[in-house]
């Protein structure tokens, strides 16, 4: 069961990743947008990070997948989810959850998400500390957020991801303004790969813990 | 063609960010269903877009009030109450008006400061003006002091004469005659959602003793106590003991569209916008396929239904696709011209640079947005996109003569049907008090083409309190349409033929023949101006009619009635509609009509209306002229996704003859044609991107 649940999230990459999808790229009517389509509609039908994930992954099943995955916790909604890429554009990593959510990062750090309820449409990030957030509020006009963030490594960390351990630095983030205060933290390895991060979505999402599990 | 919009029409802040609220003390509701005491006023104000509903009792009067802040400092509310032992008359319902204007915010020091009337348009029953006064002390108490003028006079040399009809200003008495002077106190207590209040209260209810008969009650004391309750079900109870020898009650409870659903609206997550092979941009080798477009087409279909869109049209070029798509959905306009931009990077060969999307309103193309591919890719990852997309796209009209376009046109005929109940409410017409009807509507349509339908409809009432005689000497052309519905029996309420086209760019038709409404019989035609990249248009519509004879299907009664308006329609970037109608109305009265809706992005509309025509107040009635208000409340809101439902009334506080308009069968034409224009893709533009 665990292995379907798997490959159910490498056969989107698949179609996402691997499929050109354009008119005059490939056989007329047979268009690879199509195939992707039901795959995210099939996918989507499931709806499974809706859910807490009940069974656990192990590390045999993700060395199965080629497509990179990651494990997204929701605190606010107390939802589970793996994602998995679907896109890479300039840095920009998009992930797509079988429940029709998107989380978009830079270099790790969340830039957007998609499919919740007051979506984060962007984050300007315009030097190490000033920060905008601008949201989609209750009457679907833009709201912003501006806050000013300091950062520090404040140790050393071994964290797990599923069945695998690292030694990393935690770096936190604090972050305030706008009536509001929070802290992220970020786990990075030796080798700059960040593993393991709890950034702050917004006033009403709270935290998403990010986990890169391949 | 113009940009979508400037960037100040965003309306940034943090004010609407959920729960970033201040723990300000709330205001909280009196009888009359506006910021009050237990019967005396404050001078506060409702948080702004608060519609709140109230029902409030106690010996004498009864009253159920609709309240709404059409402006932070403006709050409007309309009363029917029902009045015993009022003078020499045992009963009697009243609507009424009450109008409250915050001259001054309460500041550190200084108190808020607020200008009132209550029944400043009716019958003056309870007619009342006051200035008062109100400052919170310690974020938990607050002390009002005012003074009152008519009711609120404490004293017996009130207006007495009510042999009139009301419906009129009354600017003379306004403010004029002996004052009285109240006040009292507000705690909220440390208990959460518990209430204390004291008062003192001017209102000497001289009609109600007036010659020692027909007292409903003793009055002992100035003095009010109330201690009142709000729940976490947004159910406020208040408990009363007021003037020394009575028990009252009140119930409220209040929504607000703009703090819309707490938990937000969920939208499926679009396809990331596809980036392009940058060797393959020159490459117009696909343009050999003499089917590219109809393959296209259906590439989009599969992409764009789960959103509810289909593509109409399409036109294809080396560098350049036009595409005209309709949508099912009640999702925000911009949100439709996104996910087709983002269907259209998956699709359109790397060679292709400009994106036209036309969108379609009802079946007529009315507005087009214009990108460039590479805009559009940069912008989805640019730390400040959205702006930045909204000063490059370009909207504006769809050419009335699109050649050289492959089309999908919807396939006809098409028939549909439903099957719903109806509820319909009729106020202060031919009975004294509000009576309602309700029962179920059937509904067919048979649409040859993109313009010509023909569609019907009937009513069953299966419980009808409305009383059906009329009473004035004239024929009812006003709202109340009693008169043709009979309880259990079956009414045929419109048998048309109705026809919509688009003339030229920007000009837009509507006509109409046959059974129109369940009064009217004839025919009716419109015309619509309106650029796309506008955000004002001018209408015009003439008419001609006959009333139906009751009990009939197609008996007509007395001449025909000619009636026409020249229409004025702005939308202002607040958020504020407004909407003039100037002509002969249907009682062959002049003058003119005028309504301000005040529209919210998730689908609520609330306005209010009124016509003023050079009918005779006699003629007209008690009212005197044509006034009430609207109410729409989108389904979607709701229940927190995306439908094009919505429910709501609009609701005439009077039922005379003046300032009365035909209703044309099938959709509203300014609505249709602006529904994907600027004025509706400008406030939401962020769900471009969502």
């Amino acid at each position: 069961m665990r292995t379907l649940k798997v490959g159910f999230f490498v056969l989107i990459g698949l179609a996402l990743a691997g499929c050109d999808l354009r008119v005059g790229s490939g056989g007329q009517g047979d268009f690879g947008v199509g195939r992707m389509m039901e795959t995210i509609r099939a996918a989507r039908g499931r709806n499974v990070s809706t859910q807490s994930e009940q069974a656990p992954i192990t590390r045999a099943s993700l060395n199965q997948i080629p497509q990179k995955l990651v494990r997204v916790q929701l605190t606010r909604y107390g939802s589970t989810g793996f994602y998995t890429q679907v896109a890479n554009r300039r840095g920009n990593v998009t992930y797509l959850s079988p429940g029709d959510r998107t989380i978009t990062l830079q270099n790790g750090q969340l830039r957007m998400t998609r499919g919740l309820p007051f979506d984060l449409l962007e984050t300007d990030i315009r030097n190490d500390s000033d920060r905008v957030y601008r949201y989609l509020n209750v009457a679907n006009a833009l709201t912003e957020l501006r806050v000013s963030c300091r950062s520090e490594v404040v140790g050393v960390e071994r964290i797990e991801i599923i069945e695998r351990t690292y030694s990393t630095t935690l770096r936190e983030e604090t972050c305030r303004g706008g009536g509001v205060a929070f802290k992220n933290r970020y786990w990075t390895d030796r080798g700059g790969v960040l593993w393991k991060s709890q950034q702050w979505i917004g006033p009403s999402h709270g935290f998403a813990i990010i986990e890169k599990l391949n | 063609m113009s940009r979508i919009i400037a960037g100040a029409c965003f309306g940034l802040g943090l004010a609407t960010l959920p729960q970033l609220a201040s723990a300000e003390m709330e205001t909280t509701l009196g009888f009359y269903g506006t910021a009050g005491l237990v019967e005396m006023p404050t001078a506060d104000m409702m948080p702004d877009a608060e519609l709140s509903v109230t029902y409030s009792e106690f010996a004498t009067a009864s009253n159920v009030a609709v309240s709404f802040q059409f402006l932070p400092q403006l709050n409007l509310n309309y009363r029917i109450q029902k009045l015993t032992s009022f003078g020499s008359i045992s009963s009697t319902y009243d609507g009424s008006w009450d109008l409250n204007y915050q001259i001054l915010p309460e500041g550190e020091v200084y108190p808020a400061v607020l200008i009132g009337f209550r029944d400043f348009l009716a019958t003056g029953r309870t007619a009342s003006q006051y200035i008062v006064a109100t400052k919170t002390l310690a974020d938990q108490l607050k002390v009002t002091a005012g003074i009152g003028w008519g009711r609120l006079s404490d004293s017996d040399e009130i207006q007495t004469d009510f042999s009139q009809s009301g419906g009129d200003f009354r600017w003379d008495e306004y403010f004029d005659g002996p004052e009285g002077y109240f006040g009292g106190l507000e705690w909220q207590t440390p208990v959460e959602g518990l209430t204390l209040k004291a008062e003192y209260s001017s209102d000497s209810y001289v009609q109600e003793n007036k010659n020692g008969i027909n007292t409903a009650f003793d009055r002992e004391s100035d003095y009010n106590f109330g201690v009142e309750y709000k729940s976490r079900l947004n159910l406020i109870f208040g408990a009363y003991y007021l003037y020394g020898s009575e028990f009252g009650f009140r119930i409220s409870t209040t929504l607000n569209p703009k703090r819309g659903r707490p938990q937000g609206y969920v939208v499926p997550s679009p396809l990331p916008i596809q980036a392009r092979d940058q060797s393959a941009r020159s490459d117009l080798s696909w343009l050999d396929d003499p089917d590219v477009e109809t393959v296209a087409a259906e590439a989009l279909r599969r992409t764009l239904a789960k959103d509810g869109i289909t593509v109409r049209k399409i036109k294809l070029t080396g560098r350049e696709v036009q595409i005209i798509v309709s949508s099912n959905r009640l999702q925000p306009a911009a949100q439709t011209y996104g996910r087709v931009a983002r269907a259209l990077t998956y699709v359109m060969p790397e060679s292709v640079e400009t994106f036209v999307i036309g969108v379609q309103g009802g079946t007529m193309d009315t507005a087009q947005m214009t990108m460039q591919r590479t805009d559009l890719e940069r912008f989805e990852l640019s730390p400040n996109g959205v702006q930045q997309s909204a000063r490059t796209f370009e909207l504006s009209d769809v050419p009335a003569d699109l050649q050289g376009f492959t089309e999908f046109p919807r396939s006809y005929p098409r028939f549909n049907w439903s099957v719903r109940p109806f509820l319909r409410v009729i106020f202060f017409s031919s009975g004294d008090q509000p009576a309602a009807r309700a029962g179920l509507q059937g509904s067919a349509g048979l649409n040859l083409s993109d313009r010509l339908s023909f569609g019907a409809s009937v009513r069953v009432p299966i419980l009808d309190g409305t009383t059906q005689s009329n009473t004035s000497d004239r024929e009812n052309v006003g709202p109340d349409d009693s008169v043709y519905f009979t309880e259990l029996e079956l009414t045929l309420t419109r048998l048309s033929a109705d026809y919509v086209s688009k003339v030229t760019n920007n000009i837009y038709t509507k006509f109409n023949a046959g059974v129109l409404t369940s009064q009217f019989i004839g025919v009716a035609g419109e015309v619509v101006w309106k650029p796309a990249d506008q955000r004002w248009g001018i209408g015009f519509d003439i008419n001609s009619v006959r009333l139906r004879e009751s009990d009939t299907f197609f008996d007509t009664i007395g001449d025909n009635i000619v009636s026409g308006h020249i229409s004025g329609y702005y939308s202002a970037r607040n958020g504020f509609e407004y909407q003039i109608n100037a002509g002969r109305f249907l009682d062959e009265d002049w003058g003119a009509r005028f309504e301000v809706d005040r529209t919210f992005d998730n689908g609520w509309v609330v306005g209010v209306f009124a016509a003023a025509t050079d009918v005779a107040p006699v003629e007209f009635g008690d009212g005197r002229f044509q006034k009430g208000f609207s109410i729409q409340i989108p389904v979607g809101w709701a229940i927190g996704t995306q439908t094009r439902r919505s429910i709501g009334s609009r609701i005439a506080s009077t039922s005379g003859n003046g300032g009365a308009r035909l209703n044309t069968p099938g959709s509203d034409l300014f609505s249709t044609v602006s529904r994907f224009q600027t004025d509706n893709v400008s406030g939401t533009w962020g769900t471009f991107w969502q």
